[in-house]
């Protein structure tokens, strides 16, 4: 049986974008400019942890993580077209750019990582298989199963490139809360079946700082991307 | 400076580079092969050739696909600026024939195209400037055709648009002097005359 699933059956969890670059010696002196100027327009901008080589600070527009070779910005609950992460990396990076003196990118990627829940433990494994990207048939692989539970695939040129993850995740959160709270029940357990879609699309060519636009380049990824799983998924 | 280019070109093998545990990159980590670099090494080599200058940047049209959807203003500017680029190399060509008048025509035909560029002046304040910086140019010649040392001040500006759309006020300040060092009057003469102006 295949399965044809799009981007649109999953929820998106996840976005990151992050920029690399030759080493910003400048962090060691610039960070704390670049948190100031950040704060005054990010929301209860705090810092996670500071040290010569990292630091990460959080907002409510995503949290901020900036190195001597990349920076990033990830938001935890990202709209589907991406326009508040563009947005944000668009202040994020004009800030950093600048103070940092960055005028040459290694590297620009855009991260997405999106699920879809089921009921079973066996659902997430089946909904993967029954996609039948690959014509494995139904050999018994490496003594495990004719079953796979994680497939990658990359497509890379020297100017641009793209990871597809799928994984058939199953976990279980549990937690106690607080006496203090008198709640009840006062544990929780919960089963997590997901299928993980995990979606890289970034640069291999160096990018110069006058050639990318933050708000452009996302949104416009962000359909990329989408497109072209929505066609490899339906294969 | 060619062959150091050339060396750091040929050597980095992308697909098999070194994978960064990040939360943006994939969480895999790959032992390098020997004789194939990372892109530590990768990078190394590129700030040994003095900059990024030495690797090839990406295509813009890579960057930004005219087949998505994309900005209107972006898309419409990046298909303008390459005829306005032939129309100056033709102008060029034609001057160092000794043809003016061909010469002037094709700079006419750039002057044509500026209106509908500076439209487009929503890309960013880098790319307005110079565009308004071309287009009052033009307007101050009166009509005198351009010299070959501005119509390739010109020429420069416009393929550096081209290529960096995005660049930065700052940065296009330098594209404007370099027309000025042509000869070409890039401020509104009215302007320059409310400043001579004796108290």
């Amino acid at each position: 049986m295949t399965l044809s699933l799009t981007a649109s059956d999953f929820k998106l969890r996840q976005a990151t974008c992050e920029i690399r670059y030759p080493e910003a010696f400048l962090v060691f002196d610039r960070t704390g400019d670049v948190y100031r100027q950040l704060a005054k327009k990010f929301t209860n901008l705090h810092s996670d942890s500071a040290s010569p080589a990292q630091t990460q600070m959080t907002a409510e527009e995503g949290s901020v993580v900036v190195e001597i070779k990349a920076l990033r910005l990830t938001d935890n609950s990202p709209d589907f077209k991406l326009e508040k992460l563009a947005a944000n990396m668009a202040t994020v990076f004009d800030i950093a750019a600048k103070q940092l003196e960055l005028s040459v990118f290694t590297r620009i990627g855009l991260r997405q990582i999106l699920t879809k829940t089921y009921k079973t433990e066996q659902e997430p494994e089946a909904a993967l298989n029954a996609l039948q990207l690959f014509k494995l048939g139904d050999e018994k692989r490496f003594g495990a199963g004719p079953n796979i539970s994680e497939f990658q695939i990359r497509w890379e040129n020297k100017e641009i490139g793209a990871t597809i993850r799928i994984k058939a995740e199953n976990g279980t959160i549990d937690a106690k809360l607080p006496p203090d709270l008198e709640m009840e029940p006062s544990e929780i357990h919960k089963e997590i079946h997901h299928l993980v879609l995990d979606l890289d699309y970034y640069t291999v060519a160096v990018v110069e700082r006058g050639q990318w636009d933050p708000n452009t380049w996302i949104t416009q990824s962000a359909r990329i991307v989408r497109k072209e799983t929505d066609r490899i998924l339906s294969l | 400076m060619s062959t150091l280019a050339t060396q750091v070109i040929q050597f980095p093998d992308v697909s098999r580079r070194r994978k960064h545990v990040s939360a943006a990159s994939e969480t895999v980590s790959e032992t390098p092969k020997p004789g194939v670099r990372t892109i530590e090494q990768r990078e190394f080599q590129f700030m040994q050739v003095a900059g990024a200058t030495a690797l090839n940047p990406i295509p813009i049209d890579v960057l930004y696909p005219a087949t998505e959807n994309n900005r209107r203003d972006l898309l419409h500017a990046l298909q303008l600026l390459p005829s306005a680029i032939h129309a100056l190399e033709s102008a060029r060509d034609a001057l160092r024939a000794n043809d003016i008048i061909q010469s002037d025509h094709f700079v006419h035909a750039v002057q044509m195209l500026l209106p509908e560029l500076f439209r487009c002046r929503t890309i960013g304040d880098g790319f307005a400037s110079i565009i308004n910086a071309l287009e009052v140019s033009f307007v101050n010649q009166r009509g005198a055709p351009l010299i070959e040392k501005q119509i390739l001040a010109t020429l420069r500006a416009l393929k550096e648009l081209r290529s960096r759309p995005f660049v930065t006020f700052e940065a296009a300040q330098h594209s404007i002097e370099e027309l000025a060092e042509a000869g070409l009057q890039v401020d509104p003469i009215t302007l320059g005359n409310l400043i001579d102006v004796s108290p």
